[in-house]
């Protein structure tokens, strides 16, 4: 049971190694002034479980697993703190802005954004571990745990239902414009 | 629209504008460890090998609870000429004179601030307290400037997670150098000692810190040491430490290895039922894990070992149910669960 000392050099290779990629990670789905915590968090759990970790090439996908399960029980409890926050403040709860919502620039990526959000919670993983971690169909299933065929044909699904949200989304933003003019005018 | 939606979406990785404001690795270190002290359940059960503080924390961390009684100390000094001030009485670990020179009172505000951060473990505020000429001295090995320090104070910070019950004492200034005495008890690696630490101190700065200690030290007066855990009592907290491993794997197999063939299995919170062995043990497991399906995570905390039980605090944080908490004993014979006992629990309070 004892620890050995190349266990915490294990962790702190895990560190060292896949430190920006994690922080990457959070960062794309954690509010910016929780990132650090996520990524300690994250790293916690790593320590933890070091014995587990795996070597090399597959301990980045271990540790988007990981950090999977650490975001998704911030974002929970960050949504009850929100909810309380709301409460107390008797006011209506507020959504945070999403992390990406911070690069928007032009209406079409809100709107497509917009689209994204109305995807279910799984199909938004799979899209933002291929899209913005840049991950393999094989290594996507590696972190979601399901056979490299069900990430392909969810991603087809995914691909699908985001182009339906997106024209509903163009839609309603089509027929919103005239009244946003009139009410705001161009500066 | 010709370009595909997950290539436009790529485009909206926010992490690409992202503030560059993110811990380095040696801060994301000690954020990880600032964690460990807070997560009893590593506290209480971590492998010895990993809780072992390293010394100048340990004097830092005992020095620091000191330092609260000499700042007191200083202000009624300051103060003792008021007049409806009442007297009170100095600590008695505290051997400042009355009457303090200025370079003592920066020598003691500095001195208070390095060990306040070395609390916090804030390795930025630490070393901003050192200059490139400062010397550390620990134990006779000699490291000289900024980068030689901080690397061992992040050492320090990474390995020296846990609690430690700490003494100081004698405490002494004396111009720019401040003197102490440490004693530090741990439950699980003995009792750690230093006489005689030094802090020197020019400007705003620590130019030397100095400090030898020991693990053999001289019985505390007036109060005798904790006994030290005995084979068994180490025995019970692995087996606990590999129980909950087990459990936050959702590894029915592996906990019913860590019980005896005819192990008693007592649940009057969630499955509220008595079972008997093997098998009737991993049914158990397996309603729980199905009844908590999702995220669940157990955490314990406050595990006290008496002989060949352990008794500790569990808080469960599960989809279905929300946090739950309770408190459990086990009982560990020759390396075997021979007897589970959770009590009622509680949804309420828990957090």
């Amino acid at each position: 049971m004892d620890r050995q000392p190349s266990q915490d050099a294990r962790l702190n290779h895990l560190v060292a190694a896949h430190r920006n990629a994690i922080t990457a990670y959070c960062h794309r789905r954690v509010h910016r002034d929780d990132v650090n915590d996520a990524v300690a968090d994250v790293f916690l759990v790593a320590w933890r479980k070091i014995d587990q970790a795996p070597s090399d090439d597959e301990a980045l996908l271990w540790l988007y697993g990981v950090a999977r399960n650490v975001v998704h029980n911030h974002n929970r409890s960050a949504r009850r703190r929100r909810r309380l926050a709301a409460k107390m403040a008797s006011l209506a709860p507020s959504s945070a802005p999403n992390p990406e919502v911070q690069v928007v620039r032009r209406d079409e990526d809100e709107r497509l954004l917009t689209a994204v959000d109305r995807l279910k919670p799984s199909e938004r993983e799979l899209l933002r571990l291929r899209t913005w971690e840049e991950l393999s169909l094989a290594e996507i299933a590696e972190v979601v745990g399901l056979s490299t065929r069900a990430v392909q044909s969810r991603l087809v699904r995914t691909r699908k239902r985001l182009a339906v949200l997106l024209e509903q989304e163009e839609r309603r933003h089509t027929a919103q414009t005239p009244r946003l003019v009139e009410k705001g005018g161009s500066l | 629209m010709s370009t595909d939606l997950f290539d436009r979406y790529a485009t909206l990785d926010p992490v690409a504008e992202a503030d560059s404001n993110v811990l380095d690795t040696a801060d994301l270190l000690v954020a990880i460890d600032g964690r460990t002290t807070l997560m009893t359940t590593h506290d209480t059960i971590r492998p010895r090998s990993f809780r072992q503080p390293r010394r100048a924390l340990l004097a830092a961390a005992g020095v620091a609870v000191a330092i609260v009684a000499v700042v007191g100390a200083l202000l009624l000094v300051d103060l003792g000429g008021g007049e409806s001030l009442p007297a009170s009485p100095a600590p008695p670990a505290v051997t400042a004179a009355p009457a303090l020179s200025a370079a003592e009172r920066e020598a003691l505000e500095i001195f208070e601030r390095y060990h306040t951060a070395q609390n916090s473990r804030d390795v930025f505020t630490t070393m901003s307290l050192f200059t490139e000429d400062s010397v550390l001295n620990r134990n006779g090995v000699v490291l000289v400037g900024l980068d030689a320090i901080r690397d061992q104070h992040e050492v320090d910070f990474h390995v020296a997670a846990g609690s430690v019950a700490v003494d100081v004492s004698n405490i002494e200034v004396d111009g720019n150098t401040v003197t102490w005495d440490g004693r530090v008890e741990t439950r699980d690696v003995g009792t750690w000692c230093t006489e005689g630490a030094t802090m020197t101190i020019e400007g705003d700065a620590i130019v030397e810190l100095s400090y030898s200690g020991s693990w053999v030290c001289a019985p505390s007066s007036g109060e005798s040491l904790p006994a030290p855990m005995t084979e068994q009592e180490r025995e019970v907290l692995a087996v606990l430490d590999a129980y909950v491993a087990a459990y936050n794997s959702r590894d029915v197999h592996g906990i019913v290895e860590l019980f005896a063939e005819d192990a008693t299995w007592i649940d009057w919170g969630l499955i509220q039922a008595e079972m008997v062995g093997w098998e009737a043990i991993g049914e158990a497991y397996g309603i729980v894990f199905n009844l908590t399906q999702g995220d669940q995570a157990l955490t314990v905390s406050d595990a006290v070992v008496d002989g060949d039980r352990v008794t500790y605090d569990v808080v469960m944080h599960t989809r279905s149910f929300g946090p739950w908490c309770g408190s459990e004993t086990i009982t560990v014979r020759n390396g075997k669960i021979v007897r589970y006992d959770a009590g009622q629990g509680t949804s309420a309070g828990c957090t």
